[in-house]
């Protein structure tokens, strides 16, 4: 079973992504904004950080930076509604984000997606991660 | 024609006549007073001489006694004509020959002056010695010859005068033009030169110094003024540029900001609406999969997220405008075949009644940029191109090549100046726009498509990725005749470090 942590401002973000993720069988804690995220992390024994990347207070990239000093191990998937070529996006030849998401990328994120992600990418995303990190 | 007093040849005219009437008449009695006194000396002298001679001839006749020989020679003075009377006064003797009356000579010895006594004849007398006697010769000369003269010298000093005044008058208006036409040449050649005709030539034919000299200073000062019109003409002209120079640049300034401003707005908009995108995708997924297979509420859920994902389309390219890139995600880009990507794609969707003309440059140089994006922007090139096209019919230009700023350009984009740049233009033959609405074709959601035919964000991102990538697009357009679209990026020399993208960990 997956422990995920996800972080977003927005309410119903959230819940949906939270809804998709349960569905697949993970266990999924939320946070609404970076300070209650990073102390839900502390404790918490997360194998996965989902986090938004443009929040008020402690922006994303802060908080994807502090997590991943504290733990190394855990794998981190940025979010932001910034531009979005669809699946392109995976293709590191044709990846075009923002400089949120790209300084989220330098902080220690393993991958981005941009918001409205479809169900399935953000399920393939979990998913690959997850055999990443078995292997 | 101005009254005579006016003009300067009326002035002259009446002048001259002025003097005259003042000098004539003086004339006219002087010479008529000399001619008088001439006459009068010329009858005196005559009238004297012929006493005298007569006195002569008698002093030398031999016999003094003889009346006969006395009467002979005084008859000679009647009988020739010269006198009209003749009479010699001796102590006790009186001899006379005479045709005025006896009475009328026996008034007086002799007469003073010309015209004494009104009896028109004029007498003197001279002592002569006849034999031992001293006797008295009278002798009378008619004065009416004299008086004929001097009204005759009246009579033709007034003819002159009067033929003077009338040669006068008729020439004086001739005179008068004479000395005018150079005046009058010069105010013709100064109305000429102040209607603007400059380069008329500035001449007076006279010889008279003074009207000489005016030409030549007004032909300088008509060269001072060609000069000085020259010199403000151009100074006119080199404003006139600037103000069009900066009205232009204003405008540009304005027309940038404004898509600016657009684009932080859509960018705004675009991010909020990302978000509110998500749950609804997501629930909808979620939703048509816990549906049954025959549910006819799957079916709407399965509208709802197409739906959404149109939407998640059409903010992908709102972001794209509005989107400042990171430009270490650039690499070199051949756009030759981006070009040759984008053609294969139109093709396969293009009616038969349109035509693709491509052409592409030989060894065009890399471009920096996203060659996906550069696909974009040329599909969305072409894709407005083929809207244009009226009826469906016609054709698309499409070339790549190489160029250089045009000054235009190198103010706009100063960046671009002064440096070798990729050029690749889109060219219809369409309906064309007019002037408002090529101010506004970048903005986002403007279109001139029918509804359901276009978003109106073609070319605003099309824009979007060429201003991310330091490029310019310019377009050139006239109703009825079509559209040209020339973007222009800077040409890559040398080796480009490909900039690594994100890769997945």
């Amino acid at each position: 079973m997956t422990k995920i942590l996800l972080i977003d401002d927005e309410t119903d973000v959230r819940e949906s992504v939270s809804r998709v993720l349960e569905r697949e069988g993970h266990t999924v804690q939320t946070a609404e904004n970076a300070e209650a995220g990073l102390a839900l992390a502390k404790n918490g024994n997360f194998d996965i950080l989902i986090s938004d990347v443009i929040m008020p207070g402690i922006d994303g990239v802060q908080a994807i930076r502090q997590i991943r000093n504290s733990h190394p191990d855990m794998k981190i998937i940025a979010i932001s509604g910034g531009g979005n070529f669809g699946r392109r996006a995976y293709q590191p030849e044709a990846i075009t984000t923002t400089a949120y998401l790209q300084a989220a990328v330098e902080a220690g994120a393993d991958w981005v997606l941009t918001k409205p992600f479809e169900r399935s990418e953000l399920v393939d995303c979990v998913n690959e991660l997850i055999t990443a990190t078995k292997q | 024609m101005a009254s005579l007093g006016k003009t300067i040849s009326g002035r002259i005219t009446l002048g001259v006549l002025a003097i005259h009437l003042l000098v004539l008449p003086t004339l006219y009695f002087g010479l008529v007073f000399l001619l008088k006194e001439s006459n009068e000396e010329m009858f005196l002298n005559g009238s004297r001489g012929h006493a005298r001679f007569l006195a002569d001839s008698l002093e030398r006749i031999k016999d003094p006694e003889d009346d006969a020989e006395i009467i002979d020679i005084l008859d000679s003075v009647v009988l020739s004509g010269s006198g009209v009377f003749a009479e010699l006064i001796g102590e006790n003797r009186r001899l006379m020959s005479s045709l005025v009356e006896k009475s009328a000579a026996d008034l007086y010895q002799e007469d003073f002056r010309i015209g004494e006594h009104d009896d028109e004849v004029y007498y003197i007398a001279v002592p002569v010695f006849l034999g031992d006697q001293n006797v008295i010769l009278r002798v009378g000369f008619d004065e009416a010859p004299l008086w004929e003269q001097n009204t005759s010298a009246y009579k033709n000093g007034l003819v002159i005068i009067g033929i003077y005044l009338v040669a006068l008058i008729i020439m004086l208006p001739i005179i008068g033009r004479r000395v005018v036409k150079p005046i009058k040449d010069l105010q013709r050649a100064s109305r000429d030169i102040a209607s603007g005709a400059l380069y008329e030539h500035l001449t007076v034919e006279s010889n008279m110094v003074e009207f000489v000299a005016l030409a030549e200073d007004l032909e300088r000062m008509k060269s001072r003024l060609i000069g000085m019109n020259e010199q403000l003409g151009k100074e006119i002209e080199e404003r006139r540029e600037t103000e069009l120079e900066r009205r232009s640049l204003e405008r540009q300034l304005q027309h940038s900001q404004r898509l600016e401003t657009v684009g932080t707005m859509a960018g705004g908009i675009a991010h909020e609406l990302n978000n509110i995108l998500v749950p609804i995708i997501l629930y909808a997924d979620i939703a048509i999969e816990d549906l049954p297979e025959d549910s006819p509420i799957r079916a709407d859920m399965e509208r709802v997220l197409s739906a959404a994902k149109r939407a998640k389309s059409i903010v992908s390219q709102v972001l794209t405008f509005s989107r400042k890139m990171v430009s270490s995600e650039y690499s070199a880009v051949d756009m030759a075949n981006v070009v040759r990507d984008s053609v294969e794609l139109l093709q396969a969707s293009i009616p038969p009644s349109v035509t693709l003309d491509v052409g592409i440059a030989r060894n065009c140089p890399k471009v920096l940029g996203d060659s996906s994006l550069m696909n974009q922007l040329t599909l969305n090139l072409c894709t407005n191109a083929l809207q244009s096209l009226k009826n469906g019919t016609g054709t698309v230009q499409i070339r790549l090549d190489t160029a250089s700023a045009d000054p235009d350009l190198s103010k706009t984009h100063p960046t671009l100046a002064d440096r070798d740049l990729v050029r690749l233009t889109v060219r219809d033959n369409g309906s064309g726009m007019d002037r408002a609405t090529q101010e506004r074709i970048f903005e986002p959601f403007f279109t001139t498509r029918g509804v359901g035919e276009g978003t109106g964000l073609g070319l605003s991102v099309a824009h979007g990725i060429v201003s991310d990538l330091n490029g310019a697009i310019r377009v050139e357009s006239a109703l009825e005749s079509g559209s040209t679209f020339s973007v222009y990026f800077p040409a890559l020399d040398g080796e480009v470090t490909t900039s690594a993208g994100i890769t997945p960990g």
